[in-house]
């Protein structure tokens, strides 16, 4: 044991030697590494937006049910009833026409204020909203729902925004999919870009690494240093990567202010989660492996 | 230690290093190999080592023969050997302590014995309060006498020299060929390829002339 760790103290020091004696190439190498990471950690973080967003929506789904005008309330009372008694449902709330005035206002403000009072007379219905219990959001059971609900004598009519929802969700794992066929050329491609410009680093050290092997070093203890070079390469281009997005998102909020616009707020929202952190790291830290032994393999 | 039979090495072009050369060294021996430039002296090393193959023949160096040995094989091989080059092969970016050192690392040893034998080989070429000098700003001799301290420092079973106090004034050639006898006092087989003839009159040992990749005549102590 003592043995494997004085080797990997070894080659965590000599890699650290080489690095400071010819920093241009490792930066070169790390500088082209992080930018494809900064690449991709972008799209993941847009992409965890979106589905983190889709999340919530399908979270706060609501069924309305909306209500024909001048019903009592023993009717309103008998409907509340028979909307409950649906399987599916967690609970339901009643939404009375003051009330869908106010969500109005509220949600477009003054400029469609004149509206409602040119029309004089309140024109919106009252409703029930329909909160669904957990795991009764699939399409088919919400639509066996609204169909029932919808045939209760007193509904006037039943929305849901179910379907726009799972065509973004259907969308956005399409996009998961085509991202990530796209994303294992794209890495092969620049662990061959880091290994070549690792193979400089080789190069200069050619002869050194023809003296290690004349003295009976194996192939191994020769490589180590360059594989732990890599991989720590790899592993600083996706923290840089990291820390420019996270810097990057920062910057485009505050630019836009406290009231950041919608698409930006809602693609920028959250920071990248920690699971996707940890695919751009090991993605990094295997990439710099990767054009490390492609470096250095012939030795 | 070492058995040669009727070894030949061309090289492509059809240049001839060495033809037929046949050479028997025992277990303890001190041996010179001597002849003009281009003789193949420094071939024949190389090919002891496994630094190049023969064309044909048959090597065989401490019970391994060394053209068959497969390449996962070789450095075991060469760390039983001790070679000092003829252009020193030191690690530019290493101290001379660190190059003695990188030997003892190879073998697997722990940090502060690797530390405390290449000091004690540094001070037997007397080149210690150099250690922490690099390659670049040491002198010729110097560097060779680095060179010579890190072919010592693991005792080899073979200690191989090609030209090993080239770059030495005659006084210190002589103690680095004292060193040498002192190590192969110790059971370590030496194979020294020189052409200076002072140093062969004085040390009085087996000699092997070489001239034209052939063996062309031996003299014993």
């Amino acid at each position: 044991m003592s043995r494997l760790w004085a080797r990997l103290r070894y080659f965590v020091t000599d890699a650290w030697d080489a690095w400071r004696r010819s920093p241009g190439v490792h930066l070169l190498a790390t500088a082209t590494l992080a930018g494809a990471l900064f690449l991709a950690a972008l799209v993941l973080l847009v992409v965890a937006n979106l589905a983190r967003q889709i999340e919530q929506w399908r979270r706060d789904l609501r069924v309305h049910v909306y209500l024909a005008d001048g019903l009592v309330e023993d009717q309103r009372q008998a409907i509340a009833a028979q909307l409950r008694a649906l399987p599916g449902v967690a609970a339901i709330g009643y939404v009375d026409k003051a009330e869908a005035l106010r969500r109005f206002r509220r949600a477009f403000g003054d400029s469609l204020a004149g509206v409602t009072e040119a029309l004089g007379d309140n024109p919106l219905p009252a409703s029930f909203e329909v909160e669904l219990q957990a795991g009764a959001d699939a399409p088919a059971a919400i639509e066996e729902l609204a169909a029932a609900a919808g045939k209760l004598e007193g509904v006037e009519e039943v929305r849901y925004d179910r379907a726009w929802l799972d065509r973004v969700g259907t969308l956005l794992r399409t996009a998961r999919i085509v991202g990530l066929c796209l994303a294992v050329p794209v890495f092969a491609a620049v662990a061959l870009v880091m290994a070549s410009v690792l193979r400089l680093a080789v190069y200069a050290r050619r002869e050194e690494i023809e003296i290690m092997l004349l003295v009976g070093a194996t192939p191994g203890l020769v490589r180590g240093p360059f594989l732990v070079a890599g991989l720590a390469q790899g592993l600083l281009a996706a923290a840089l990567a990291l820390a420019l997005v996270e810097a990057a998102r920062r910057a485009l909020l505050w630019q836009a202010g406290a009231d950041p616009v919608a698409l930006l707020s809602l693609v920028l929202g959250a920071p990248l989660p920690l699971r996707a952190a940890g695919l751009v790291a090991a993605t990094g830290g295997l990439v710099g492996l990767l054009g490390s032994f492609v470096a250095v393999r012939r030795y | 230690m070492i058995r040669v039979y009727q070894l030949t090495k061309r090289y492509p072009g059809g240049t001839v290093a060495l033809e037929g050369v046949g050479l028997e060294v025992e277990r303890g021996e001190f041996v010179f190999i001597t002849g003009p430039s281009g003789a193949g002296k420094t071939t024949l090393l190389r090919i002891l080592m496994r630094q190049e193959l023969p064309t044909s023949g048959q090597v065989i160096v401490n019970g391994r023969n060394v053209a068959a040995l497969p390449p996962s094989k070789v450095p075991e091989l060469r760390r039983t050997l001790g070679v000092v080059f003829q252009d020193f092969r030191l690690i530019g970016r290493k101290t001379a302590l660190e190059n003695v050192a990188y030997v003892l690392h190879v073998l697997g040893l722990p940090l502060a014995e690797q530390r405390r034998r290449a000091f004690a080989a540094l001070r037997r070429v007397g080149l210690h309060h150099r250690m922490n000098v690099l390659p670049a700003a040491l002198s010729g001799g110097e560097q060779q006498r680095v060179a010579i301290a890190r072919a010592i420092v693991h005792e080899p079973d073979l200690l191989l020299a090609d030209e090993p106090t080239g770059n030495l004034d005659p006084e210190l050639a002589l103690e680095i060929m004292r060193l040498f006898a002192e190590i192969n006092a110790r059971g370590t087989t030496v194979l020294v390829a020189t052409h200076d003839r002072a140093l062969l009159d004085r040390m009085h040992r087996r000699t092997v002339v070489l001239e034209r990749g052939r063996v062309v005549g031996e003299r014993a102590p």
